[in-house]
């Protein structure tokens, strides 16, 4: 049996998935990335996935992908986010239009032929670079876990507005507003509405999503918060698959041989 | 690398490229101490001043500006720092700053003293910061500055506007003229820049030749080896008879090496190309994407060396307007010859097309069989980002692929995130089905 691991390395976290010959997920698993010690977390991160799973690593082909792709040194291959989105969104979705994955360094608009080829990719540029990166420093900021993040900005008005130009920009504003002890729920919708200004200027780039066939992927897929913004704004009714944050991981093992 | 289907090998007209280069760098460096009166032009105007005028050489800050950026980036960002401290903002433009920093400065990059204008006289353009142009040495000397025009009108070609366009060119040219002679007591030549007048269309028929073989698949030169030659005679002027014998060699050659296939790149099988200066501290790009067998073929701008050019019918490139034979006309003044040289009046220039040619960049797209087209969005000067993407839009429409990178400017190395820049290129050409192709 060939057991197919996808691994990618982002900005914030390590992803690990494998999948059996039917594609199921056997295992997943993430960690922090472990900043200049990366290579030890990854190394150690498999070991873990195949001590718990009693997996054969020599039965394994591993495709690896992310911005430290190149740390998984054992991988069998290499791949761009942007393929291994593109591989995950028409698993998720027959007759996928679009895939949309926003992580914590990049937003990536990935659209579909009608043959199944991939179309003209946007990306975010600089300012709209980092925008997960921003949510997690100020839930770090506030004490706030993710979840408690999205709960908070979903019971506020909406009545602030904030910096949308860049991440840095934002969080200065951030700091004004909590300086002015304005309150934390309507700080945190600012900020996520602010983030939601720049997912969607990407997505208003070459090619707009589909409103009914775009697969949303990535880490920040799970603030509820950020995707009711995302939705409003744009009027697509996403599709967002179980494990979003998994979502280059399982792309990335699905093109495992 | 692997899947070689051309031969390559080296252009023979480089050592004849580099040292007529190198002479030009010399008479920029030896202009400071040079019994010449020097004139600091934006960019290639109409008339050939150095020329007309006896004793007065011009030096072009553009090129000399995206040298620095090239050679020295740290030399070039102590330019910069010269020049934002004196109040010229970032977003004014890479090669100017890089270049009047420099003036400020006191010193080149060689540590030879800086060669002080006499005079300026900074080309204009429909776009980002021309009339800024030429203040920098304006304000610290201070010495004349004239301005060009850069006259347009948008919509369909209008005969009566375009005749009100050529006269105001030869008005404020000759204008010009009769202010430089007062100021300095020199006397402009009308007879030399009507004996010389044929060298400019006969550089344009070479550029455009350069142009054609380019087309060619395999192309025999890439858009990286163009940038050595294509200032040729027009923004790094040497001696008229020795350019146009440079050209008449390099068209040989390209020649030559189209019909027995030799290619800038053994394995081309994508052919893609740009809008715009490229970064010029960033050139390591090219030879990056030939590691996906990816081939450069230039853009509107590079290929302004042959003038005004558009897609014939037959789909082949051709010069948009073909002025008569010098022989065949009557040139007797200064206004004649200005007349002459002027085949437009709206200007060819690409940024023109951006704004009333539409088509210019999808028919460049055909002619050179693209595959695809990367662009730049640039903070200010050329390359800024008005209609970068509407081009993009265009040329999706035909079925080329594009990708879209930010930068400050191409003489400013200061915003751009090289690193991403090359993950996306990865991504880019990853996802059109292509992987580097290697041993």
């Amino acid at each position: 049996m060939m057991i197919k691991a996808g691994i990618d390395v982002g900005l914030e976290t390590i992803k690990i998935v494998i999948l059996d010959d039917d594609n199921n997920i056997i295992v997943k698993t993430k960690t922090f990335s472990g900043g200049g010690k990366r290579k030890d977390t990854i190394n150690q991160l498999w070991q873990k996935c195949l001590d718990e799973s009693k997996i054969d690593a020599t039965a394994c082909h591993i495709v690896a992908t992310g911005m430290g792709k190149y740390d998984v040194e054992f991988a069998n291959r290499y791949i761009t986010e942007s393929l291994a989105d593109a591989t995950a969104g028409k698993h998720y979705l027959q007759g996928v239009e679009s895939i949309v994955d926003i992580g914590a360094n990049q937003v990536r608009v990935i659209p579909i032929n009608d043959d199944g080829s991939i179309g003209q990719l946007a990306f975010s540029h600089k300012c709209g670079s980092g925008l997960g990166l921003l949510l997690s420093n100020i839930a770090l900021r506030h004490e706030l876990s993710y979840e408690e993040m999205s709960d908070l900005a979903k019971s506020a008005k909406g009545e602030l507005k904030m910096n949308e130009g860049c991440i840095v920009f934002a969080e200065l504003d951030m700091l004004e507003m909590q300086n002015k002890n304005m309150p934390q729920d309507e700080i945190i919708a600012a900020v996520i509405n602010g983030v939601a200004v720049k997912i969607c200027s990407v997505m208003n780039d070459k090619v707009k999503p589909s409103k009914q066939k775009t697969v949303l992927l990535g880490g920040l897929a799970l603030n509820e918060a950020l995707v009711n913004a995302i939705k409003l704004r744009s009027g697509i009714d996403f599709v967002i698959p179980e494990f979003p944050d998994y979502g280059t991981a399982i792309g990335a093992a699905l093109l495992a041989e | 690398m692997s899947n070689q289907k051309w031969e390559t090998r080296p252009l023979e007209i480089w050592a004849r490229a580099k040292e007529l280069r190198a002479n030009w760098q010399k008479s920029v460096d030896e202009s400071a101490s040079a019994e010449t009166l020097i004139l600091a032009d934006g960019n290639t105007g109409d008339l050939d001043w150095s020329v007309g005028f006896c004793g007065v050489n011009v030096i072009e800050d553009n090129p000399l500006g995206a040298m620095l950026a090239s050679k020295s980036d740290s030399f070039a960002r102590k330019c910069r720092l010269a020049s934002e401290v004196r109040g010229w903002g970032r977003e004014l433009c890479g090669y100017v700053n890089n270049c009047w920093g420099s003036q400020f400065l006191g010193y080149q990059i060689d540590n030879s003293e800086f060669p002080y204008r006499d005079m300026s006289i900074p080309f204009p353009d429909p776009c980002d910061q021309h009339t800024k142009r030429g203040q920098q040495c304006m304000d610290l000397s201070p010495i004349p500055r004239w301005g060009g025009d850069w006259p347009m009108y948008l919509g369909e070609d209008d005969p009566l506007r375009d005749e009100a366009l050529i006269d105001h060119k030869v008005y404020y040219m000759v204008n010009t003229i009769k202010q430089i002679e007062k100021s300095f007591g020199k006397e402009f030549d009308p007879q030399v820049i009507i004996d010389n007048i044929g060298i400019r269309p006969q550089l344009e028929e070479y550029g455009l030749r350069v142009s054609q073989l380019m087309t060619n698949i395999p192309t025999p030169i890439s858009v990286k080896d163009l940038y050595s030659f294509y200032t040729m005679g027009t923004l790094t002027k040497v001696d008229p008879q020795e350019t146009l014998d440079f050209w008449k060699s390099f068209v040989d050659e390209l020649q030559w090496r189209v019909d027995n296939n030799i290619a800038a790149v053994g394995n081309e099988r994508y052919r893609w190309m740009e809008a715009h200066p490229p970064a010029w501290h960033y050139l390591k790009y090219y030879r990056y994407m030939e590691q996906y067998g990816a081939v450069c073929v230039g853009s509107q701008y590079s290929h302004l060396m042959a003038g005004p050019v558009e897609l014939k019918e037959d789909g082949t490139l051709g010069h948009r307007n073909i002025r008569p034979a010098p022989k065949d006309v009557k040139l007797r003044t200064i206004e004649d010859a200005i007349r002459f040289i002027s085949t437009e009046a709206r200007g060819h220039r690409f940024k023109d097309d951006e704004y009333f040619r539409y088509d210019a960049i999808t028919d460049f797209a055909k002619a050179y069989h693209v595959d695809g087209a990367i662009m730049p969005l640039n903070r200010s000067g050329v390359g800024c980002t008005l209609t970068r993407k509407e081009q993009a839009l265009r040329l999706n429409a035909i079925g080329v692929n594009t990708m879209h990178y930010e930068n400050s400017q191409p003489g400013d190395r200061t915003d751009m995130d090289e690193h991403h820049f090359f993950d996306q290129l990865d991504s880019w050409m990853e996802c059109q089905g292509f992987s580097k192709l290697v041993d």
